[in-house]
């Protein structure tokens, strides 16, 4: 797997390989009866190679995930994770790209880091989402709750 | 009235003493006139969106011409059409389907419903005719309109009762918006799709048919481009909860993001998946629109769908471990078996060809395989099983 570091003005890598990275499973049908799909953890056409990730220490799981479904086109259905020591074991590396510039009418999610699936092969995306599914699965999910309904008092 | 008579009629009926016996005064007329009036501004303005920067064809307004076919006595309860003008049918349908709306619902006292098709400025003269509905009639006097067909529940418009009417009709709110709040073309979306649901509703005059989602919103679809469809349609139809799933695939308006009306309709397919679990799940993927993730993602592929469904049968079969059935990005359908010390997947992508794939927490790079053949496919799974 490519191991170049390609980095952009206002990102830098992440180093602490015991920090977690939180994804956030959207849409809902990557989630199947307990199941989620590899293809959470993975880039998506809108992304350019760049998976949207949060930083633990920036964020808690709940903000993180709070702020999603605040903002994203669909809320999120649960939150998993991986660290930064299991994205550099598969030969790739988080970056935190919060101080790049945004256009202006641009929002990013506080905390904001990607994994670098940029450059990789149809099959390469594929080991790395395995990877990183099977590391989440290890972890278990991240306990969340989701977003209250209007006049709904609890989760 | 009238079980023999056709349900396309609209049924207008004249109460009072001057209408008694049949008689339809002359000056009663100018009702029917504005009728038409307010059928063809929504109409027209239907054409003008479907068709900008073209000049109105010289037919289209006689193609949206009533006429009255019959008159019963009693009362004057007069029976319309309008002309059936084959090309135009589907702009005169909706074009009647707004105005019968907007007119129901200022005389029941319900909120207005919104004609995405009407600039600001044809919403203005839209409401402003139809404000106008009624004005000759005097005290004692009423004209029953009926907008869902000759024997659905009246409105009834009196003099009393068009003070509201037109109150609720020219409101002042309605035309002091914010040209960007207000109904704009812009908000109607056109795509070539497909969708999934259930066919509840058939009319062979009028060339429609209603669609039912799994989610209960229901769509009126046009099949006026391929009116040979007739068959395979009522082949299909049934009531929401017993009919066939259907996929149709046609030029598919969207208003505010959702999906409103098959504008055209090229395909009608019939779905059938096992009654299972997988099945219940493959329903899921086949009722997707486009764009179901919030970006850029394809609707799931009858092919993907169907070479999915085969997959899913061997591996019944053969006692293998539930896997996970997800939709993908670009349309095909992944089946996947993961835990913390391995994956392993079939990817159908949208054109039926099967990826394999597995891996183990101990590797940096999994197998990968490519093949369009089913057996190899179901090998796959069955190594796993051996």
């Amino acid at each position: 797997m490519p191991g170049g570091v390609e980095l952009s003005e206002g990102e830098q890598l992440m180093a602490d390989a015991a920090e977690l990275a939180y994804r956030q499973i959207t849409p809902k049908m990557y989630a199947d009866d307990g199941r989620i799909a590899s293809h959470v953890f993975g880039p998506s056409t809108s992304d350019n190679g760049k998976p949207s990730y949060s930083r633990s220490s920036v964020v808690t799981a709940q903000e993180a995930r709070d702020w999603h479904s605040a903002n994203a086109n669909t809320p999120s259905d649960g939150v998993w994770a991986v660290s930064v020591g299991e994205v550099i074991e598969a030969q790739r590396y988080v970056i935190d790209d919060s101080n790049a510039p945004l256009p202006a009418d641009g929002v990013r999610a506080p905390g904001h880091c990607f994994v670098d699936f940029r450059g990789l092969s149809r099959n390469q995306k594929k080991d790395l989402r395995g990877k990183l599914l099977m590391h989440a699965l290890n972890r278990g999910e991240i306990p969340t709750e989701g977003l209250l309904e209007d006049g709904q008092l609890f989760a | 009235m009238t079980d023999e008579q056709s349900p396309d009629l609209k049924r207008v009926r004249l109460t009072g003493a001057r209408f008694e016996h049949g008689r339809l005064p002359v000056d009663s007329l100018v009702e029917l006139q504005k009728y038409q009036q307010v059928v063809r501004i929504a109409a027209e303005a239907e054409w003008r969106r479907e068709n900008p920067d073209q000049k109105l064809p010289a037919d289209f307004d006689q193609s949206v011409s009533l006429t009255i076919q019959e008159i019963r006595e009693g009362s004057a309860d007069v029976f319309l059409a309008f002309e059936q003008h084959e090309t135009y049918v589907s702009y005169q349908v909706e074009a009647q389907d707004a105005a019968d709306s907007v007119l129901a619902a200022a005389y029941r006292g319900e909120e207005l419903p919104t004609i995405p098709s009407l600039t600001p400025q044809e919403d203005f003269e839209f409401r402003s005719v139809l404000s106008q509905f009624g004005q000759t009639l005097t005290e004692g006097q009423s004209i029953q309109f009926y907008p869902d067909g000759p024997d659905s529940t009246p409105v009834s418009i009196t003099v009393e009762t068009r003070e509201q009417a037109v109150d609720r009709l020219l409101a002042l709110e309605g035309f002091l918006l914010n040209p960007d709040d207000a109904p704009s073309k812009s908000a109607i979306g056109k795509e070539e799709q497909s969708l999934v649901g259930r066919i509840t509703e058939l009319n062979a005059d009028k060339l429609t048919y209603l669609l039912v989602l799994s989610d209960g919103r229901e769509l009126k679809g046009f099949y006026k481009n391929q009116p040979s469809l007739l068959d395979d349609f009522k082949l299909v139809l049934n009531s929401a909860a017993e009919g066939p799933l259907t996929r149709i695939t046609g030029d598919l308006h969207s208003r505010d993001g959702q999906p409103w009306r098959f504008w055209t309709t090229d395909v009608l397919e019939q779905i059938q998946f096992d009654d299972t679990v997988w099945g219940a799940r493959l329903t899921e993927l086949a009722s997707l629109t486009a764009h179901w993730d919030g970006g850029e993602s394809a609707q799931v592929s009858s092919v993907a769908l169907e070479a999915a469904q085969m997959l899913l049968r061997a591996i019944d079969k053969v006692g293998a471990e539930r896997p996970g059935v997800f939709p993908t990005e670009e349309g095909g359908v992944l089946i996947e078996w993961s835990s913390p010390a391995a994956v392993r997947s079939v990817e159908v992508l949208e054109d039926g060809t099967f990826e394999t794939f597995e891996l183990s927490s101990s590797q940096i790079s999994g197998s990968h395989s490519s093949t369009s053949d089913l057996t190899e496919a179901i090998a796959f799974v069955k190594a796993d099983d051996a």
